[in-house]
């Protein structure tokens, strides 16, 4: 790392350097020019010393000659002048040839007098020299004589006073040259001295400039780096903060990176995620599953072995519904995670995630998909229905108008108690069951499956345990109205291919017209035949029995246009119960010797101005035991009581609604509901019922429509 | 040349991907239709790549996966499944396979999974 950093910034390190070099090194110089200069100050003063000496060795040789004079002791002032002499003698010498004066240095060290003395000082020196020796030869033995008592007085006196003699001849001229050596001694310091200063001078001029180019030169690089890094970071900023989608850089530890896009917060409405464990986050958003399977997703992007292309779609977190809390209550969201990898220098270091809001988007999908799923449904409904004969159709529309109008009726109806709401689930329910015939009558299978969970929703209303209330028919009132715009659309399309009929112009002129017309008994010859032969295949193929359909006896011309609604939904109950009960499958036919296919005939005749409908079948006849163990199973009375009822009795049961034999419900019976509906809608007519049976032959339903009702016919 | 085996219990999809690597690249083909049959099979002939079904019945693909890993740690394991059970994919992911191609699958789809498992191969 520290290779690293010098290397990016080795200039401003070299410059650095130099001027740490630089001011070292004036330092450096400081340091040896202080002592220099101590040694120089002390030879200064060593040479300036020379002229006193000279002074006071002259002074002493005279107090000497004096002692000598008046015969005094000698000794001491011998010793006196010893002093000077040596010093003077010893500092001369060492200037001239170099030498260490012991004691003389600073601090008790010895003093060095280097040869540059000695060249400097030439000329002063070598005249000092020369006046010196002859001085000193005279004076040597005046000093030497204070060591030694045998000395001759007579001669000492003679040597002093041509020392003084000399001294007289030559002091100036010897004080001169020594007093010169000084000046010239003081001077070669001076001169050092300056050019120490220069070198330091330059040295320190140095440095400073040095200072001001790293001052100047690099901080304005530094000053330059930092504020494209600013504008970079800065420009970083704005995208984060525009961005849509949330943004975020995830560490192998889980950890939410310190750089996130703004709209994380208002993805999430929170405010800070940094360093957030993103397992954290995720928590009380989704499952258990989906966390932990989310984490091991993650584990295994951060392994560099696996293929990031070939894990896209195992991605646990696409478009997962989520919660969030805010405003005080929840709300759900679709949010998408995606994963890419993020390299540095090579090496996988974080994953970047990318969060998006895809809720429009999902409820967009959900919404085409569910209108294509309506688009289908109604494609198969119009398919359907083009099958069904025009009349025929019209018919049921017709029918199907009316019944929802009553169910609109029945649901708008204001209802305070239970009992209330009950008899509304009932009478809806019968009107759905009526409706659901009719539908499986003509053919028309998409509108009768509606119809069948329609009435499961009403069978599950009438199961409620606990109480009803409006709110419960909600989904009825759904159905009633999408049924009634279906029905809508259905006589548009009609009319439509009527209309093109007619356009093409033909033949059909004369059915087209009674097709639309509704007033007269609208059908054509054929319907009532086609309605009850579709109805006998379709039950009979259900149910798995072979059922002939005769209608030899049967003029649908009798039956008047008031009466035709009932005594159609009449018809068809019966024959589905006769398929779905009294007809024996052709196994059981052939062993009791019957043909295998079984007969339902229907006739109309009139008797005593009374018309006459008959339904029979030549099946296992009505059985009693099975309405015996019904009512032991379902009614209150007791087993003897059950004994004792006669056929005619057990035969009303029948009609009673919610009564069936059946121990299952299937489209055609078992919701014990049709032969009461039956009761109700022909003593609303004024009809009278009456059935026949005979065990193993046949069961007959009678209707008998009263004059006053079908008088009402015109031919 | 490298080797690849296929464990898929479908004849039909061993076929297409082998028809689909063969035409896209060399490799040799071994194959397997449960999990039994691709251990005996990997133990003999060390194939460099693998594509395994996760969804074939009687076998806990994971578990193979794992097996075949400890076999030879530098095989290259695509496992193939139906996207219902991701779980089980990033397991059996995290146990060494390499990618996860979903079922049904295209040619292309394949044809790519299949050049990214090999071009580790290359790097390798």
């Amino acid at each position: 790392m520290w290779r690293m950093v010098i290397g990016k910034y080795k200039e401003v390190v070299a410059a650095i350097a130099l001027f740490i070099a630089l001011d070292a090194g004036v330092l450096l110089l400081n340091f040896y020019t202080s002592y220099q200069i101590a040694d120089d100050t002390h030879a200064i003063q060593l040479a300036s010393r020379q002229a006193m000496l000279s002074q006071r060795i002259l002074q002493n040789i005279y107090q000497v000659r004096d002692d000598l004079r008046e015969n005094r002791d000698f000794d001491t002032d011998a010793i006196k002048l010893a002093i000077p002499y040596k010093q003077f003698d010893e500092v001369l010498d060492s200037f001239i040839y170099g030498g260490a004066l012991i004691g003389q240095g600073q601090g008790n060290d010895s003093l060095l007098i280097g040869d540059d003395y000695q060249v400097l000082s030439d000329t002063h020196l070598k005249e000092a020299e020369r006046l010196w020796r002859p001085y000193r030869r005279l004076i040597s033995p005046l000093v030497y004589a204070g060591y030694d008592s045998d000395t001759d007085r007579v001669e000492l006196l003679h040597r002093a006073n041509a020392a003084i003699e000399y001294a007289r001849e030559h002091g100036d001229q010897l004080l001169e040259s020594v007093q010169g050596f000084a000046v010239a001694v003081e001077n070669k310091a001076q001169r050092k001295a300056e050019r120490l200063r220069y070198i330091q001078a330059i040295g320190i001029t140095l440095a400073v400039l040095n200072f001001f180019l790293i001052l100047f030169h690099f901080l304005r690089k530094l000053g330059q780096s930092d504020s494209k890094a600013e504008k970079a970071q800065a420009e970083t900023r704005e995208i984060l903060n525009t961005v849509n989608d949330g943004l975020f850089l995830l560490g192998n530890d889980y950890r939410i990176g310190t750089q996130y896009s703004a709209s994380m917060c208002t993805l999430f409405k929170r405010k800070n995620f940094r360093n957030e464990s993103f397992m954290t986050l995720l928590k009380p958003l989704v499952s258990e599953k989906i966390l932990s399977v989310a984490q091991d997703y993650i584990d295994v992007l951060f392994n560099e072995r696996v293929k990031s292309n070939l894990m896209k779609e195992l991605n646990p977190l696409k478009e997962i519904e989520i919660s969030l809390y805010e405003d005080g209550q929840f709300t759900t969201h679709y949010f998408n995670f995606d994963f890419s990898r993020v390299y540095e220098n090579g090496q996988l270091i974080h994953l970047l995630v990318t969060v998006t809001d895809v809720t429009k988007e999902i409820e967009l999908k959900r919404q085409l998909e569910q209108s294509e799923q309506r688009a289908s449904q109604e494609l198969e409904l119009m398919l359907s229905v083009m099958h069904v004969d025009n009349a025929l159709l019209l018919d049921f529309l017709q029918g199907m108008d009316v019944t929802l109008k009553k169910m609109n009726e029945q649901l708008e109806e204001p209802a305070f108690k239970e009992k209330h709401y009950r008899k509304k689930v009932d009478k809806i329910y019968r009107l759905t069951h009526r409706l659901k015939g009719d539908a499986a009558a003509i053919g028309l299978s998409a509108f009768e499956n509606r119809l069948h969970s329609m009435e499961d929703n009403l069978s599950q209303l009438r199961d409620q345990p606990h109480g009803l209330e409006g709110n419960d028919f909600l989904t009825t009132a759904v159905h009633v109205n999408n049924l009634m715009s279906t029905a809508v659309s259905i006589k548009i399309m009609v009319e439509r291919f009527s209309n093109l009929k007619g356009i093409a112009g033909g033949d059909e002129s004369g059915t087209s017209e009674r097709m639309i017309n509704p007033k007269t008994s609208s059908l054509s010859p054929s319907p009532w035949q086609t309605l009850l032969g579709n109805l006998v295949t379709e039950v009979s193929k259900d149910y798995g029995k072979q059922v002939r359909l005769d209608l030899s006896r049967f003029n649908h011309r009798l039956i008047p246009f008031s009466a035709s609604d009932t005594v159609k939904d009449t018809l068809i109950q019966f024959i589905r119960n006769a398929i779905a009960h009294g007809l024996e499958d052709t196994p059981s036919r052939l062993q009791q010797g019957k043909s295998p296919v079984g007969t339902i005939s229907v006739c109309t005749r009139f008797d005593n101005g009374e018309l006459i409908l008959e339904v029979k079948d030549d099946g296992r006849g009505i059985d009693f035991e099975a309405v015996r163990s019904r009512l032991r199973e379902k009614s209150k009375l007791t087993d003897a009581q059950i004994a004792q009822l006669t056929p005619s009795e057990l035969i009303r049961f029948l009609f009673k609604p919610g009564f069936t034999t059946c121990s299952s419900i299937d489209r055609h019976a078992g919701r014990g509901v049709g032969l009461d509906l039956v009761k109700e809608s022909l003593d609303e007519l004024g009809a009278s019922l009456s059935v026949g049976s005979k065990s193993h032959r046949f069961t007959e339903f009678k209707i008998r429509l009263p004059a006053h009702v079908h008088q009402g016919f015109v031919a | 040349m490298k080797k690849m085996m296929i464990v898929d219990d479908s004849m039909v999809i061993r076929r297409k991907i082998e028809r689909c690597a063969i035409l896209n690249e060399d490799l040799h083909i071994v194959s397997a239709a449960d999990g039994a049959e691709a251990i005996e099979v990997f133990e003999r002939e060390m194939p460099d790549i693998v594509t395994m079904d996760l969804t074939m019945p009687k076998i806990d693909g994971v578990e193979c996966v794992k097996y075949l890993m400890t076999m030879k740690s530098d095989v290259h394991i695509l496992v193939v499944s139906a996207l219902k059970d991701k779980a089980t994919a990033i397991e059996a992911i995290k146990n060494g396979a390499e990618g996860f191609l979903s079922k049904p699958f295209s040619d292309e789809a394949l044809t790519e999974a299949l050049h990214e498992l090999l071009s580790t191969e290359a790097n390798a």
